[in-house]
């Protein structure tokens, strides 16, 4: 008798799934702007958008001899400065004297002053004096001016300052919320871009998912159909689950499309693919499966659609993707580490910037995949099985 | 209350049913039987609680919970089984056509179908499914989406899936609302045919049509039942009324008088 119970609950949540997949293939218009088109079109203008950001930064430049010109390590610097120059990312005007570069940096000529100090042996420091303000210039100079350091010499240190001549990490504390970090080092051909996009491949897969299944009970309760299905013998979570099965497909399809449209149109440096997609696709389930939370405790659509957009952005701001971990009130830090997708991002990351593997990000995917079953739970229970 | 002649076994038995909403009371100690093979018509205006009652039946909303000390004078029974405890049995046994049609638009005749009918149908599903579309004259629209179909197509379609498991009651609210005239009769027509060996209770403005084809009428007004009787009887109980229309209207301008009055 259980057996039967069971094969009947499963052949429910079968036919459940199929019928909500039929509704949604049947509804072209919505399927093919929200499903296929949005990912395709975000993720191509997100590329235009952000591509150019880094590249032909005017930086003045000083070298602080010590010695006799013309020395060995002088060549050196000189041949650094050039790399440097060549890059896509900085553009030099070397200066003939500190007076020089810090009237230009004033008035805005260069984004950046940039000395370096000759020693003995060769290159010994670098000081860059940069604007506070400008948090781009901080992190492109971190990121891509080490990265030559790191070519030319293991022994050469950078201080970053800015203009006001306090400490840079100081004043950085004080003014502004970004800490950068320096591991997109780890893979030579990882640019500015690819550090945003990783993280926004989990934004647009989740807004999707989210917004889309945020209404799938709520849009029931209005049109009635709900109603005929409380009062049949279909069981909560086979309601659930058949949304959830059905609408999980889509979420994935638009996790792929987003990250193939990012690959392929802009190039963005993908680590692992399957690993990626199988990211992906978790953060577009579990977008799904808290979009039917919201769906099951609302009333009706501009509530679930209000609810889930409040939630959307909570999620942005505490999943890392604009603010790191590292800079969050400790109360912020508990609950980010609560939600899924601060996993998700940190996965994605080392993915794609890192160039890890299954090793590094099991973790963070079981996370992921443990967080749609409790989810799942928490939906079928909130689910009131009444009209009001 | 005029004397009620069983027809067949009670397959709805409601006892003193509340229902509150916030500070409205939608329902007062209402209580009503239907037999087998009986078609028991609601009849008042709007607001006065018919579908709440409904709902109800299909245990999609709670009734208020019985308090300990009156329990026992409290009960709503479908089929035997009890909807404070047994709503999952409640709902294989019923079959309820809600007051909007409730179908999925975006979905054709045959899924929609197919979907109502698979948690009660187990095997043999595609064989049932096609006897309730030749039922309902829908067999060549099968594929159709219903978005696409006529209003009286919908409701037909609305009643065949409240009807895939062959249920012992039938709960229909408003089944002819907004439809033309022989659609209306074409619909009344199906729920005689249906009421062999079920029970079916049914809301309807068109107080005519109930007075023609329902067995019996349960006049329902600021959420209590006033009278339940069969309509010739109702008529002859409310003078100087000819027909059911304003037995009706009778009917509650006589209790609006009386709750005046009452001290």
């Amino acid at each position: 008798m259980k057996a039967l119970e069971r094969a009947m609950r499963t052949r429910n949540i079968w036919v459940a799934t199929i019928t909500e997949l039929k509704r949604i293939l049947n509804n072209k218009p919505k399927f093919i702007t929200y499903i296929l088109g949005g990912p395709v079109i975000l993720a191509t203008i997100v590329g235009f958008v952000a591509h150019q950001a880094p590249e032909a930064i005017q930086v003045g430049v000083f070298i602080n001899q010590s010695f006799e010109s013309q020395t060995v390590a002088n060549r050196s610097i000189s041949q650094l400065i050039h790399d440097i120059d060549g890059s896509n990312t900085f553009s030099v005007v070397e200066v003939p004297s500190p007076e020089e570069g810090l009237r230009r940096l004033y008035d805005e000529d260069t984004r950046a002053f940039i000395t370096f100090n000759e020693g003995k042996s060769g290159l010994e420091s670098v000081d860059v004096l940069i604007d506070i303000a400008d948090p781009l210039i901080q992190q492109t100079i971190q990121n891509e001016l080490q990265n030559f350091l790191n070519n030319y010499s293991e022994d050469v240190s950078l201080r970053l300052m800015n203009i006001e001549g306090i400490a840079s990490e100081k004043a950085h504390e004080i003014l502004s919320p970004f800490n950068v970090e320096s591991r997109t080092n780890a893979r030579r051909n990882v640019n500015f871009f690819d550090s945003y996009a990783s993280g926004f491949i989990i934004l647009v897969v989740l807004g999707f998912s989210l917004f889309y299944s945020s209404t799938a009970i709520t849009s029931e309760r209005s049109s009635g159909t709900i109603e005929r299905v409380f009062a049949s013998p279909y069981g909560k979570l086979e309601i659930i689950a058949g949304k959830l099965f059905a609408q999980s497909v889509f979420a994935i399809m638009a996790a792929i499309l987003c990250t193939v449209t990012l690959g392929v149109v802009h190039h963005m440096v993908l680590g692992n693919i399957f690993l990626v997609f199988l990211t992906a696709g978790l953060v577009g389930i579990n977008g799904v499966i808290i979009g039917l939370v919201i769906s099951s405790f609302c009333n009706d659509e501009a509530q679930s659609m209000l609810v889930a957009i409040i939630a959307f952005i909570g999620f942005i701001m505490l999943m890392t993707f604009l603010w790191p971990f590292e800079t969050m009130h400790p109360v912020a830090r508990y609950i980010s580490q609560g939600i899924p997708f601060t996993y998700a991002m940190d996965a994605i990351r080392r993915l794609n910037l890192l160039g890890a593997g299954l090793n590094d990000v099991w973790q963070d995917l079981t996370i992921l995949a443990g967080s749609i079953f409790v989810l799942a739970a928490a939906a079928t229970i909130i689910l009131r099985r009444e009209i009001k | 209350m005029a004397q009620i002649t069983p027809r067949g076994d009670a397959l709805i038995q409601v006892c003193n049913i509340s229902k509150t909403f916030g500070r409205v009371r939608a329902l007062d100690s209402v209580s009503l039987t239907v037999h087998r093979n009986e078609i028991l018509g609601l009849l008042g205006p709007n607001g006065s609680g018919k579908t709440t009652l409904l709902r109800i039946l299909a245990t999609i909303v709670t009734p208020d919970s019985p308090s300990t000390h009156i329990s026992d004078r409290i009960s709503c029974r479908i089929a035997g089984h009890d909807i404070f405890g047994e709503g999952a049995k409640v709902r294989c046994a019923i079959g309820y056509v809600p007051q909007q049609d409730s179908l999925y638009t975006d979905l054709s005749v045959q899924d929609n179908l197919i979907f109502f009918s698979t948690p009660h149908v187990f095997g043999h599903k595609q064989k049932r499914v096609a006897e309730l579309l030749q039922m309902a004259g829908l067999y060549d629209r099968r594929n159709a989406l219903v978005s696409t179909l006529s209003g009286g197509m919908v409701k037909r379609l609305s009643v065949m899936c409240a009807l895939a498991h062959e249920p012992s009651v039938m709960i229909l609210d408003e089944a002819t609302v907004g439809l033309d005239a022989e659609t209306r009769r074409d619909i009344w027509n199906l729920m005689l045919k249906l009421k062999e060996g079920r029970a079916i209770i049914t809301t309807t403005h068109y107080i005519i049509e109930a007075e023609k084809y329902c067995d019996r009428v349960a006049l329902l007004f600021e959420g209590k039942v006033l009278d339940v009787s069969y309509p010739a009887d109702l008529v002859a109980k409310y003078p100087p009324a000819r027909n059911l229309d304003e037995a009706v209207l009778i009917a509650q301008r006589s209790y609006t008088e009386t709750r005046q009055y009452r001290p």
